[in-house]
C-alpha cells in the first residue's frame, strides 16, 4: 500500500510536471492538509499559514520536473518545499520578533512552550504509539536545540543567545541530538 | 571534504537540512552537494529522518477552500476551479451518489494514510505497516475548565481550559456538527486584530496555541464566529456570534 500511493503521488507529480492542472489539483486534494498543518506550526499564524500554502504550491507547480523519486519521497519533498518557505518567512519577520523580545526585555516564551505543545500532541495519539518516538528519547536540551532549529530556523548563535549558554554547547547539543536521532531511527 | 568518514558526511548532511550548517561552511556543503551523489543520498535521508520524527504528531489541518481557488488561479487553471470536477478527478474509487463532505474526508484517510505509509517506508524492516489513523483516545490527563463557551443560546458548547497546563479546547458530550458548509472559529481578542484560535473541534478536545500574552487565559476576551467550512478564508472573523471576555 505504501508503495502503491507513493507511486500514485509520483505520478500525480509527473502528469503536473507535463502541465496537467487536473493532476495538480488531485494532488493538492491530497496533500494540502498535512502541509497546512507544518506551516501552521512553524508561523503559528493563520493569515501566513494561508499566504504561505498559496505560494508553496504556486512553487510545487512550476517545480514538478526537478523532483526526482530517487531522492526521497513525494510526501517529504513536499514537506521541505513548505518548510523551507515558511523558515523564509520567519528569518524575514525576525526583526519584528526581536523587537518585542527588547521591549520586554524577556526572550520569547513562547518557543520551547510549543515544543511542549507537540508532545502533548504526540502522546494524544496512539494510533502511532508503536513507532518508536525517538525525539522522546533525546535529553531535554538536545530536544529543545533541534525543535528550535526545524522549526524555527534557529542557528548556532541564535540558540546560544536564548538558552544563555556558550555556543559550543549548543552546538554539541545539536550534533548529539541528531547523533542519537539517528541512532534510533537506524535500529 | 571527501575524505570524510561516512558518519561524519552524514552528520554535516544532518546540520545541512537541520539549518543550523552557515556561512562558508554551508557555501562549501553545497558545491560538494553538486558533484556527491553519496552525499545527496545522506541529504535525502536525513530530510526523510527529520520529517518522519518531527512531523509525526501534527494533525492534518484542512485549508479553506478559497485557498485552492486562489492557487488554482494563479497558475492559470481556471477551467479546475469547479470543485465539484477536482472531487470527481480526486477519489475515482469512492463510490458515486456520496455527499461530497464524505468524498473529502475520504481524501484526507487517504492522504493521512500516504503519509503514514511513508513513515513506515523509512522505518526498519520489524516495524509493521501502521493500521490507519482510526481515532482511539489514550486516557487523557483530566481537563482544568476555566470558561465555557456557548452559542445559539447554550445549544452548542464548548469548555476552554487547561490540560496539564497547556490550553485546550474541548466539544460538549454530544454536540451536533455544523450546519453543512459552515465551521464554528475561535479568535482570542487583545489590543490588536484578532487572532484565530482556529476552528473548534466538533467532538473531542484539542489543544489550542495561544499568543504568548494570553498564555494563562486570563486576559482580552474570547470569541465564536462563524465561517465557511475549515475556517476564516482570510484570517479575520467574518460573522462574530458570540463574545467572553476574560479578565476575572
Amino acid at each position: 500500500m505504501s508503495h502503491d500511493d507513493a507511486q500514485r503521488l509520483e505520478s500525480l507529480l509527473l502528469e503536473t510536471a507535463q502541465g496537467s492542472s487536473t493532476a495538480f489539483a488531485t494532488l493538492y486534494q491530497e496533500t494540502s492538509a498535512h502541509l497546512f498543518a507544518l506551516l501552521l506550526r512553524i508561523l503559528r499564524r493563520r493569515d501566513l499559514a494561508e499566504e504561505a500554502l498559496q505560494d508553496c504550491y504556486v512553487r510545487i507547480w512550476n517545480k514538478a520536473k526537478s523532483y526526482n523519486a530517487e531522492r526521497g519521497s513525494p510526501n517529504v519533498w513536499l514537506a521541505s518545499i513548505a518548510r523551507y518557505r515558511a523558515l523564509d518567512m520567519l528569518r524575514a519577520r525576525r526583526p519584528e520578533v526581536s523587537e518585542y523580545t527588547s521591549e520586554s526585555g524577556e526572550p520569547l516564551p513562547s518557543h520551547v512552550d510549543e515544543g511542549v505543545d507537540v508532545e502533548q500532541q504526540a502522546e494524544d495519539q496512539s494510533t502511532l504509539e508503536h513507532l518508536h518516538d525517538c525525539l522522546e528519547e533525546l535529553a531535554d536540551d538536545q530536544r529543545d536545540a533541534l525543535m528550535l532549529a526545524y522549526y524555527e530556523g534557529y542557528t548556532h548563535p541564535e540558540l546560544s543567545e536564548r538558552f544563555a549558554a556558550p555556543l559550543g554547547t549548543v552546538k554539541s547539543w545539536v550534533r548529539r541530538g541528531l547523533q542519537r536521532l539517528r541512532e534510533c531511527l537506524e535500529r | 571534504m571527501n575524505a570524510l568518514d561516512p558518519q561524519t558526511r552524514s552528520l554535516l548532511a544532518a546540520e545541512y537540512v537541520l539549518g543550523t550548517l552557515q556561512g562558508p561552511a554551508r557555501r562549501r556543503f553545497d558545491r560538494w552537494l553538486q558533484d556527491s551523489e553519496a552525499l545527496q543520498r545522506d541529504v535525502a535521508q536525513w530530510e526523510a529522518h527529520l520529517h518522519q520524527v518531527m512531523t509525526r504528531s501534527l494533525q492534518p489541518v484542512t485549508p479553506p477552500d478559497a485557498i485552492r481557488q486562489r492557487i488554482m488561479a494563479r497558475i492559470g487553471a481556471q477551467g479546475a476551479l469547479s470543485s465539484g470536477g477536482i472531487m470527481s478527478s480526486a477519489r475515482t474509487t469512492t463510490p458515486g451518489g456520496r455527499r461530497r463532505r464524505q468524498r473529502r474526508m475520504g481524501g484526507l484517510a487517504a492522504a493521512a494514510a500516504v503519509m503514514l505509509a511513508v513513515i513506515a517506508f523509512f522505518l526498519p524492516e520489524r516495524v509493521h505497516q501502521p493500521e490507519p489513523p482510526v481515532v482511539a483516545e489514550p486516557t487523557p490527563s483530566p481537563i482544568q475548565p476555566l470558561k465555557e463557551l456557548a452559542i445559539a443560546d447554550g445549544a452548542r458548547r464548548w469548555t476552554v481550559g487547561l490540560r496539564d497546563g497547556q490550553p485546550v479546547i474541548a466539544a460538549a458530550e454530544g454536540l451536533q456538527p455544523p450546519p453543512p458548509n459552515t465551521d464554528y472559529e475561535l479568535w482570542w481578542i487583545g489590543d490588536g486584530a484578532p487572532v484565530s484560535l482556529g476552528v473548534l473541534p466538533h467532538s473531542g478536545a484539542r489543544p489550542v496555541t495561544v499568543p504568548a500574552e494570553a498564555a494563562g487565559l486570563d486576559t482580552g476576551a474570547l470569541a465564536i464566529s462563524r465561517e465557511p467550512e475549515g475556517g476564516a478564508p482570510e484570517g479575520t472573523p467574518g460573522e462574530v456570534l458570540e463574545v467572553f471576555p476574560l479578565e476575572s
